[in-house]
């Protein structure tokens, strides 16, 4: 269970998180998405053909960040390795879609899949 | 989106923050939010070399970037590549330092902000994007 701290769990209800994976040569990589907070893990829904899932199959440390967009300097950073599933019959795919009003399916190509991404934190710090 | 798309994306008002992203010591990325402006070329933002994610820069040179919408339609940009930090000519950097925080706050609040911070912070990180992406319409 991913343990934020009470004055920052607000966060999980936030809209997007930003993902920071690592690449090829050590190149960082940083995206906003969408996410769901998960009977108490954080969890993404990830096409496998994303550049994000190549790094994190090749080097599953990453950095999630939830921002308070009403303060900027308000934010919780998690650190730590991503566990990664298939999700080949969208059943979180469509948990997730749920929070957004949104069919993930339309989203892929046909023969396209997808897999469930759980941070797993060793750190988790908060600011503001 | 194309590069001119991308570009007026991260120009665009009112200025929301942004994501920056380094490789750390370990090898693993450590990302934070940060204010920023794109001059066309780079995305420059306000800092001090004495912080751990600049001194990632200086090791490693490269840096990624993201900045995107909270809601619908969910448009967003996501670039890296090469990074470096200027501490050279500070009329400059202070030039780019009230450029980026005039982005933020009001006009007639941007002295007195920049002087809480200047010369504590005193240094710009320049990422030069060789990759982007932008999407009008996330997911």
């Amino acid at each position: 269970m991913t343990q934020i701290p009470e004055s920052h769990r607000d966060l999980l209800n936030a809209n997007v998180a930003t993902l920071a994976t690592i690449g090829p040569s050590g190149r960082p990589q940083v995206s906003e998405l969408w996410f769901l907070a998960d009977e108490g893990e954080i969890r993404m829904s990830l096409n496998t053909t994303r550049q994000k899932v190549k790094n994190l199959l090749r080097q599953p440390a990453c950095s999630l960040l939830l921002l308070d967009l009403a303060n900027p300097y308000r934010y919780v950073e998690l650190r730590g390795d991503a566990e990664i599933e298939p999700d080949d019959d969208y059943a979180f795919a469509d948990r997730l879609g749920a929070k957004y009003g949104a069919d993930v399916r339309t989203m892929d190509n046909p023969g396209e899949s997808r897999v469930v991404v759980t941070i797993r934190p060793t750190r988790i710090r908060t600011w503001g | 989106m194309d590069l001119d798309e991308i570009g007026r994306y991260l120009d665009r008002s009112p200025a929301t923050t942004g994501f920056v992203a380094v490789s750390i010591g370990d090898g693993s990325p450590l990302v934070l939010p940060v204010w920023y402006r794109f001059d066309g070329k780079t995305v420059n933002i306000w800092t001090t070399s004495t912080r751990r994610w600049p001194q990632a820069v200086v090791r490693t040179g490269k840096a990624a970037f993201a900045a995107g919408d909270a809601g619908k339609p969910f448009a967003a940009v996501t670039l890296r590549g090469r990074a470096e930090i200027d501490e050279g000519d500070e009329e400059t950097i202070l030039s780019e330092v009230r450029a980026i925080t005039s982005r933020y706050i009001e006009e007639d609040q941007v002295d007195d902000y920049v002087s809480r911070w200047w010369p504590s912070l005193k240094a710009i990180v320049r990422i030069h994007p060789d990759v982007s992406h932008g999407w009008e319409r996330g997911y």
